[in-house]
């Protein structure tokens, strides 16, 4: 019994040791360790389709199966190795708010 | 030649204070939108020509080295492949290579550096000064080269689609039950920086963001004069999977939190298709300070965001310090666990003899267990996630970046 909890306090004892120790490092040397949030470039999802609890496996399986179309793979896009070009038009207007993505 | 000063024609500089161009020699001040492309076009046709073509050899060693001409003094300054802009080892003064932004290839806009050398150097010495682990050494630098460098990046306007299914897994005592649930729905995104420089990971130039991309300008090649510069030389394919890596986890982190109650979280099942908008890609050159240093005979490279200022670097660390305080802290806690436990799985055991109880009993020194190898287990993951992520931003390809660059 003193053997097992021995171990138990090893585990807990340790495994917190490494936890708190680890922010730490964390904190003091790896600095900057952050991207910009989606907020910055994005207003959210916009969901077409939400299910909790999907009930069987067919569900689960058949979940937004059509949801990406050949459509929306079939576009002109251009060569995979050419350089990436600036369009010579002026860019198009999408009709998204940009202060209300920018927030 | 290039921009020079109105009143006595010395060459200029971009000063990140003042926002405006300084003459050395006068101090005559002057806004970067006073001076006309329409003065720079003589030398808009100027190319940086390969060294092997001068020479008519075929050698590994210039492939990537070209020659041009210092628009201020005629000396032949070299360049690699994707420099803009340099400064001339002659004169010293700015080259800006004005073909690689001349006409389609010249970016739309940009963000002018903010904050001067100095600002870059005192913010990086605060940071290390509050660092528990950074070396005595580090905290006290001298740094070797310190280079203003306009990172190239394509803005882009893209739709992320994807249905996924998320596994939810919840435990209850010694089991644990399963959900899933169905999310499909659209991300769309604006402006998404995208690194456009083969030289740069993603994963660097992802952490000098976020940038004010509100304080955008129209690029004017006067900013670029007193730091270097590069342009994009990415393909479609690589800006593809860059714009699908990033919309993808922006969508998936976003779809986790969409899940109410508690458990382990992750995309069990995932569809999805990125259109980027590439009428409406943007080429913008962002600012970014590279300040190097040696430690232990190694290169080490800090990125300081040129506009907000943000530090991004992994510090080498005291791991004498770091070890010992671990396992002095470990046996601390260790101590302090077994003193906690030792009455309570005693009571337990001897509860557990008395039958009526003995199966609830039994779940709690089960639950016990599994959080006592689940700790030690997270404990470990998070000590190597954390130096992972030092070591990735001490990567050479940082130090490359920088260094093939006149002085």
């Amino acid at each position: 019994m003193d053997i097992l909890a021995m171990l138990l306090a090893i585990g807990l004892g340790f495994g917190l040791a490494c936890l708190i120790f680890a922010s730490i490092l964390s904190k003091s040397n790896d600095i900057g360790n952050s991207i910009g949030e989606a907020s910055k470039y994005s207003n959210g999802i916009y969901y077409d389709q939400s299910a909790d609890k999907l009930k069987n496996n067919t569900a689960v399986e058949n979940f937004g199966l059509s949801y990406i179309t050949k459509d929306d793979r079939l576009r002109d896009i251009p060569p995979t190795d050419r350089k990436v070009e600036q369009s010579a038009e002026e860019p198009r207007d999408l009709g998204w708010n940009v202060d209300q993505i920018r927030g | 030649m290039i921009t020079q000063c109105r009143n006595c024609s010395a060459p200029l500089v971009f000063d990140p204070e003042k926002q405006k161009l300084v003459c050395g020699h006068c101090g005559s001040e002057f806004a970067p939108e006073e001076f006309k492309l329409s003065e720079k076009e003589p030398y808009l046709d100027q190319k940086a020509e390969s060294m092997n073509e001068i020479y008519g050899t075929d050698s590994k060693e210039f492939m990537d080295c070209y020659v041009y001409i210092c628009n201020s003094c005629g000396g032949e300054v070299i360049v690699n492949g994707t420099e803009a802009s340099t400064k001339c080892i002659y004169c010293g003064n700015s080259a800006v290579v004005f073909s690689r932004i001349a006409k389609h290839k010249r970016p739309r806009t940009i963000i002018p550096f903010r904050l001067t050398q100095e600002d870059a150097e005192k913010a990086v010495r605060e940071k290390f000064k509050k660092g528990l682990f950074v070396p005595k050494e580090i905290k006290n630098f001298k740094a070797e080269n310190i280079r203003g460098i306009y990172i190239p990046y394509w803005l882009v306007d893209c739709e992320h689609k994807a249905a996924v299914v998320i596994q939810q897994t919840v435990k209850s005592g010694k089991s644990s039950r399963r959900y899933y649930h169905g999310r499909a729905g659209r991300m769309m995104f604006k402006d998404l920086p995208i690194d456009a420089s083969k030289m740069l990971s993603d994963e660097s130039s992802s952490r000098l963001e976020p940038f004010n991309l509100g304080a955008k300008k129209a690029f004017d090649e006067d900013y670029l004069l007193g730091f270097y510069s590069n342009v994009s030389d990415i393909d479609y394919g690589d800006l593809r999977d860059a714009v699908g890596r990033r919309a993808r986890d922006y969508f998936n982190t976003h779809v986790l939190t969409s899940v109410k109650g508690g458990g382990t979280k992750k995309i069990y099942r995932e569809q999805y298709c990125t259109k980027i908008d590439y009428n409406s890609l943007e080429y913008a050159m962002l600012p970014a300070w590279f300040i190097t240093y040696d430690y232990k005979g190694k290169h080490n490279t800090i990125l300081v965001n040129g506009q907000t200022g943000k530090v991004v670097c992994g510090v080498p660390w005291n791991q004498i310090l770091f070890y010992s305080l671990l396992v002095v802290t470990g046996i601390a806690l260790t101590a302090v666990s077994f003193i906690i436990l030792k009455p309570i799985l005693a009571s337990l055991f001897s509860s557990s003899s008395r039958s009526s109880s003995s199966d609830s009993d039994g779940k709690f020194i089960g639950a016990l267990i599994v959080g006592a190898v689940a700790m030690f287990s997270a404990g470990i993951v998070k000590i190597r996630k954390v130096i992972k992520s030092i070591n990735l931003t001490q990567a050479q390809s940082i130090f490359n970046f920088v260094k093939k660059r006149q002085e």
